[in-house]
């Protein structure tokens, strides 16, 4: 695709007060209006913002030598009672926004640190160091304010993270998770981001976004310093890892967050602007809440792959109203399209007004990455089940009583010829025939509802299942529901026993 | 119009026609929605229906006769300067007293409060406060 302009082109434009900047929402209504062409033609500039909850940011501060010196590196950090990062050099420090209070605990964490100094509060300094010739002093005692700090560089590892799933709750039980609380029988769905808005939905192939872009961070001006942790953007789950000096931010678009029974975190609003240098761009930028698709699951199941509900959108997230089922269900996020939305207001007068210009970037963003899960030596189904011993649904229940002798077994599955899982029988289910009279396999197994393992499913999550539902057995079985073998208690506890 | 309250009745101070007799004398429609009993008082929480002449009349009457009165949307506090729209609230509220604006900020409406402190203990920045009874 050719170029109809150039970022210096633009900021040309933005130097003589010609430019045309539009926010990411004004522009879906050209792009739908007008088709991407037309729209490339008539603006420069769209501005896309996000106001969300993060986790993976935090800020380098540096406190400037006391008299005698101290060496706190490798010793111990507290800012207000928060233990920063101190493995740096002797007066450096990494303070993260999910570190816990030593004494207040979710109450307050380093994202609260973070907005009390953008706020001009005074912070506490607690720091003990080993004391050494050069550095004698062992602990020091001060209070200090942004002013004070000779840096205070915000560097957040995870920005504009671009996918997240929404949460709901099967369960008749309250669970606390990251997204809040999460109500019992599919009592609400929480979801984050600002959907068509967020910036890397707008530039999904990151043909403008790279090394050096630079964006709006926390109120100030930011820079992307290359792709985020977890950045996958073949999963469309991209982000990005910003810096930007804390000191010219502001506490309107820094917000340390409590997250009840969860932990503490920081609102960071951020906005990135996209250059319009083609008409592949401006038809990026049309996407819409609609097109951008959010699967909701049940998080109930504490494991990392969790039974997924339902298939939606934006567009139904951010109506208030989700049908599950039959069922409708309130839904809201945790990313303030309000805030976001004053942002892109914010740096379209930015830039309007000549105070911002665009970089050239100079690095891609790697469009490879893939994220993998955690590599844990974890005893896994597969390896503590025992194999499965198997009848037909058809068998009468004699011959099956017989085997049941025969292999010592009070657990049996019920397959079909493909090995397919039809049901599950028990010694008990035997016994009930004699007092009902029923003489096949079908007419007394457990059918429905048949609780199942996985066979890299963690084993602890295996004895949950045991013990939550109260059967003897699970089944362990595959995608197509065929029968690997099955997880009983017994087998758990003579693994454990070696 | 409707306005809720809160009134809490010390002791044995309480009978159950008191609220009968002062919804006649204000003119006014009273709906019990959550009663507590307890040895040491009688809490109940209700909605007045009528105008506001009227419903400043049902509590006036009602503090004279010894109930102690709560107005909701002076117990609950919603600081709009702390909040950041960012919502959880709202999807947690069991009533419509919480909403999103057209803009996507929250509302609070506390007449339809139950009191179930989720937003309370929710709220991520400590925007919603309980000043308590």
């Amino acid at each position: 695709m050719s170029d109809i302009r150039s970022i210096d082109d633009i900021n040309a434009r933005i130097k003589s007060g010609d430019v045309v900047v539009v926010t990411a929402l004004e522009m879906k209504d050209i792009v739908a209006e007008k088709g991407p062409e037309k729209a490339a033609k008539e603006v420069d500039v769209v501005t896309t913002a996000t106001f969300g909850m993060t986790t993976s940011s935090g800020a380098f501060l540096n406190f400037g030598h006391s008299d005698p010196q101290i060496k706190m590196g490798g010793g111990e950090i507290l800012l207000n009672d928060v233990p920063a990062y101190a493995g740096l050099g002797s007066v450096d420090a990494y303070l993260g926004v999910t570190q816990l209070s030593k004494a207040h605990k979710i109450e307050y964490g380093g994202g609260h640190v973070i907005e009390d100094l953008v706020g001009g509060k005074s912070i506490s300094l607690k720091a003990y160091g080993s004391s050494t010739q050069c550095h004698p002093t062992r602990e020091i005692k001060g209070e200090f304010t942004i002013n004070d700090l000779n840096q205070a560089i915000m560097v957040n590892p995870r920005s504009f993270y671009q996918r997240y799933s929404a949460a709901t709750n099967s369960s008749d039980k309250v669970i606390c998770t990251y997204l809040g609380e999460l109500l019992p029988n599919f009592g609400n769905v929480a979801y984050f981001s600002t959907g068509s808005m967020s910036p890397l939905y707008n530039d999904p192939t990151y043909e403008t976004i790279g090394i050096g872009t630079r964006i709006f961070l926390g109120g100030g001006v930011g820079y992307v310093i290359g792709e985020g942790t977890q950045h996958s953007p073949k999963a469309m789950s991209g982000s990005l890892m910003v810096k930007g000096d804390m000191k010219k931010m502001k506490q309107r678009y820094l917000r340390g967050a409590s997250i009840k029974n969860y932990g503490t975190a920081l609102f960071v609003g951020g906005g990135l602007p996209i250059p319009v240098l083609n008409s592949n761009i401006a038809k990026n930028c049309g996407v819409t809440d609609e097109e951008i698709k959010v699967n909701i699951y049940d998080y109930h199941i504490p494991t990392r792959v969790k039974p997924l509900v339902k298939k939606t959108n934006y567009k139904e997230l951010k109506s208030g109203k989700v049908v599950i089922g039959e069922r409708e269900v309130k839904s809201s996020g945790l990313s303030s399209i309000k805030i976001a939305t004053e942002i892109c207001e914010k740096m379209k007068e930015m830039i309007e007004k000549g105070e911002f210009f665009l970089t050239n970037p100079v690095e891609r963003i790697t469009l490879e990455s893939v994220t993998k899960p955690m590599k844990l030596l974890y005893v896994k189904a597969s390896d503590v089940m025992s194999p499965a011993v198997t009848c037909s649904p058809e068998d009468s229940l004699k011959d099956v009583a017989k085997l049941m002798l025969e292999k010592k077994q009070d657990y049996m599955v019920a397959v079909d010829k493909q090995k397919r899982l039809q049901g599950v029988l028990t010694s008990w289910d035997v016994t009930k025939s004699i007092v009902t009279g029923k003489t096949k396999v079908k007419d007394v197994m457990t059918l429905q509802n048949v609780k199942t393992s996985r066979k890299d499913e963690p084993i602890e999550v295996s004895v949950r299942k045991l013990e939550q539902y109260g059967v003897r057995g699970l089944p362990v079985v595959d995608d197509d529901g065929k029968v690997l073998g099955v997880v009983k208690m017994r087998d758990v506890t003579y693994k454990v026993k070696g | 119009m409707s306005k809720r309250i809160l009134v809490l009745f010390p002791n044995k101070g309480y009978k159950e026609s008191l609220l009968h007799e002062i919804m006649l004398k204000s003119g006014t429609v009273f709906n019990t929605i959550n009663t507590e009993v307890t040895p040491t008082h009688t809490k109940i929480m209700g909605e007045i229906k009528g105008d506001e002449e009227k419903a400043g009349e049902f509590m006036r009457i009602l503090k004279r006769r010894g109930g102690i009165v709560r107005e909701l949307d002076v117990m609950m506090k919603f600081d709009q300067a702390k909040c950041v729209s960012c919502g959880m609230c709202v999807s947690l509220c069991p009533t419509k007293a919480i909403l999103y604006n057209k803009d996507f900020s929250v509302k609070f409406d506390f007449n339809e409060c139950i009191l179930c402190m989720r937003c309370v203990e929710n709220c991520p920045v400590n925007a919603v406060s309980y000043l308590g009874d």
